[in-house]
């Protein structure tokens, strides 16, 4: 009797003791793992970070952009753009979009204020109206021009607006060489993508290839290739060539920058709403 | 047909002699060369109407338009590399086979501009809009509408002028001198979209005496605040739009006869999310009929009013197809003269964007007057045909309470209630 008793205390006794080993020993394989997933997200993080550092200090920029819209069944168009690029603090950039092509959207003019946390501000002049107009800066899964590329991934790049998380290495690049894989999760509500995951090389920090995952279907959805890297002012590397493939339609575009120029001097003036409503 | 032609053509004499004095000036001023920038856009449209029903006073159910408008802009920097002057000449000419106040010559831009970093001088005709809200428009007074090219009052005349802008990143200020008034266009007696009354154009009325020699003026105060856009403007001078009066009774005419008025302006926008917000209200003071032109249909108007209209937009989110966007667009637009068109009306519209190679477009709205039970209709379907060339399709339906002959001069739509019209339009561009 008191035997039994004993034994059921003693079992009841290993068994709180198999309990508390086993969920400490979790506890402590889960910090262990959160550790090294924070470790990972901190890793990414400076890594983009340091990419974002050495694309600081270009001041200004002009180039003319070419967008070739290809369907998977070879119908094609062409668009052409001037930008203008003036660089702010902490990602305070703000950049203006000159229409050149179609021929009826010549002289449209998008001027956009980029925030590193907050909505950018968007405004386009629209010269069969004489008109400037707001837009509203959530329309982020919008087609860009009628292209592959939707207005999130022309916005200007801002650390702060993602999570990242370091996935590992691979190789990627012309010519190939060592790269890190890092995840990028955008803390935009608004966000088209479920993540992406971008080939970055490791001696320049230069994206190489990025996939974009929808966020609707949480599957790869588009493919970015991007290639041609000059290097500007001996210190900025740029690609010349971007190319979009949707791996659903197949339709593809590709994006091609001419007579990129930097810290030109470009005065801030340019890039107010009120310039815009000096147009005719 | 060349009548009209002629008599925008006088008009146009003068402003081109006004301007090509600043010009001048501004040559002799600027004899140094620095980076030029030439800019041109040029295109030339043609446009079909059908109209569905025939008319009682007119015999064409047909109407055919030609239209060609350039757009030059000449820019050059200062030493700096910084852009300091800036021409513009945008002429227009439009045929049209049935009327000849459609058929015109004129200039929407033929100015200078002088820019400097916190002002800038835009001196000549230009075309200044002042629009926040989509279905009407009220402050935007500066530039008279050319009411015989659509009923929308959105394509305007050229005005002369001289506008000093003050301005940095969160305001703006700008004052406008404006001289030689020019007249509305109106459809001839020969074209349909007109009322019931033809129009007498030849003989205008002025509270000025100085007629339409009245130097006009305005001024805007324009504060960005974050994601608020606040617009203060005033505008003193002859009023844009006329008042149409019975000279006598005996003859089916209206006269337009044009008074001096202050007119206050606010403009509001606020954009959040996927929401802009839009606000436009005026006050007006002086829009009356002296009592001398006041007939037994038109009872004394008051001396101030005010109107308003305010609504949203908003991005919706893909309803059918991912690869759209729609956005809609809600107004409610009001008037403190309730007798007045658009007093008590709501306009709802929707935008689609295709996204497609051909840039397709399409525009649904409707306009109700809640107090009569009208509506105008309207549909606009635009897309490229290849890379210089678009196609526009417009349709717009009126609907009024017929035999309502009493109210004619009182109802939003009813003078047009015969005129839905399907408008086809090609447009090259080069």
């Amino acid at each position: 009797m008191t035997n039994t008793l004993l034994n059921k205390k003693m079992f009841s006794i290993t068994l709180l003791l198999i309990i508390f080993i086993v969920s400490l020993s979790a506890h402590l394989v889960s910090a262990e793992q959160s550790s090294s997933e924070s470790d990972q997200a901190q890793k990414a993080y400076d890594i983009m970070a340091e990419s974002d550092r050495r694309d600081t200090g270009w001041q200004d920029s002009t180039a003319n952009m070419s967008m070739i819209i290809r369907r998977a069944d070879g119908r094609e168009v062409i668009r052409e753009v001037t930008t203008k690029t003036l660089e702010g603090e902490n990602g305070k950039d703000k950049s203006l979009l000159f229409f050149a092509k179609p021929l009826d959207v010549k002289g449209t003019v998008f001027l956009t204020h980029s925030f590193p946390l907050e909505a950018d501000k968007q405004w386009i002049y629209l010269p069969s109206q004489n008109r400037v107009k707001r837009i509203s800066s959530k329309r982020k899964t919008g087609r860009f021009m009628g292209s592959e590329f939707t207005f999130e991934d022309m916005a200007a790049f801002s650390l702060d607006k993602n999570n990242y998380r370091y996935l590992g290495e691979t190789e990627c690049g012309e010519p190939l060489q060592a790269c890190h894989i890092i995840e990028t999760r955008s803390k935009d509500p608004y966000t088209g993508y479920e993540k992406t995951i971008s080939h970055i090389d490791k001696a320049e920090l230069r994206s190489w290839e990025i996939d974009f995952y929808s966020r609707r279907t949480g599957k790869l959805s588009k493919q970015l290739r991007i290639s041609n890297y000059q290097l500007y002012l001996n210190k900025f590397w740029r690609p010349d060539q971007l190319s979009m493939l949707n791996t659903t339609t197949k339709a593809e575009t590709i994006l091609k920058w001419h007579e990129q120029q930097f810290n030109i001097g470009l005065a801030d003036s340019e890039f107010r709403k009120a310039a815009l409503e000096r147009r005719q | 047909m060349l009548k009209g032609f002629k008599k925008t053509a006088k008009v146009n004499r003068r402003m081109t002699i006004f301007t090509g004095l600043l010009l001048c000036g501004f040559a002799i001023s600027n004899t140094y060369a620095a980076k030029f920038q030439l800019e041109k856009r040029q295109s030339i449209g043609l446009e079909f109407k059908q109209f569905a029903h025939s008319s009682p006073s007119i015999d064409h159910n047909q109407d055919g338009s030609l239209i060609w408008q350039g757009n030059y802009g000449l820019s050059w920097q200062n030493d700096r590399g910084q852009l300091a002057n800036e021409l513009t000449i945008a002429p227009i000419i439009r045929y049209n086979s049935q009327d000849h106040e459609r058929s015109k010559v004129d200039f929407k831009s033929l100015s200078w501009t002088k820019i400097e970093t916190n002002w800038e001088l835009r001196t000549g005709i230009r075309t200044i809009s002042w629009r926040t809200t989509e279905a009407v428009n009220l402050v935007d007074i500066i530039n008279q509408a050319d009411a015989s090219a659509d009923i929308d009052d959105e394509d305007k005349l050229g005005q002369a002028m001289v506008n000093w802008v003050w301005l940095n990143d969160h305001f703006s200020f700008e004052l406008l001198a404006l001289p030689f008034f020019r007249e509305r266009i109106f459809p001839g007696d020969d074209a349909r979209l007109r009322g019931v009354y033809s129009i007498d154009t030849d003989h205008p009325e002025y509270a000025s005496k100085a007629e339409n020699k009245r130097l006009d003026a305005a001024m805007r105060f324009v504060l960005l605040l974050d994601q608020w856009e606040i617009a203060i403007s005033h505008f003193s001078g002859t009023s844009r739009e006329p008042i149409l009066f019975l000279a006598d009774p005996q003859h089916a005419e209206l006269r337009p006869f044009y008074p001096v008025i202050e007119q206050t302006g606010l403009q509001i926008e606020y954009a959040t999310d996927n929401w802009l917000w839009k606000l436009e209200a005026i006050t007006r003071n002086g829009f009356t009929l002296p009592s001398h032109f006041l007939s037994s249909l038109q009872s004394a108007m008051p001396s101030r009013y005010s109107a308003a209209v305010a609504g949203f937009e908003v991005s919706l989110p893909p309803l059918f197809n991912p690869d759209y966007d729609y956005s809609l667009l809600t107004e409610y637009l009001w008037d403190q003269r309730r007798g007045e068109a658009l007093a008590n009306d709501l306009f709802i519209g929707l935008r689609i964007g295709f996204n497609d190679l051909q840039g397709s477009e399409l525009l649904l709205g409707s306009i109700l007057d809640l107090d009569r039970q009208e509506y105008l209709t309207f549909i606009e379907h635009s897309y490229r045909n290849n890379n210089n060339g678009k196609i526009d399709l417009t349709v717009r339906l009126f609907d009024a309470p017929g035999n309502a002959s009493s109210r004619e001069l009182e109802t939003d739509f009813f003078e047009l209630h015969n005129d839905d019209y399907i408008a086809l339009s090609y447009t090259q561009y080069f």
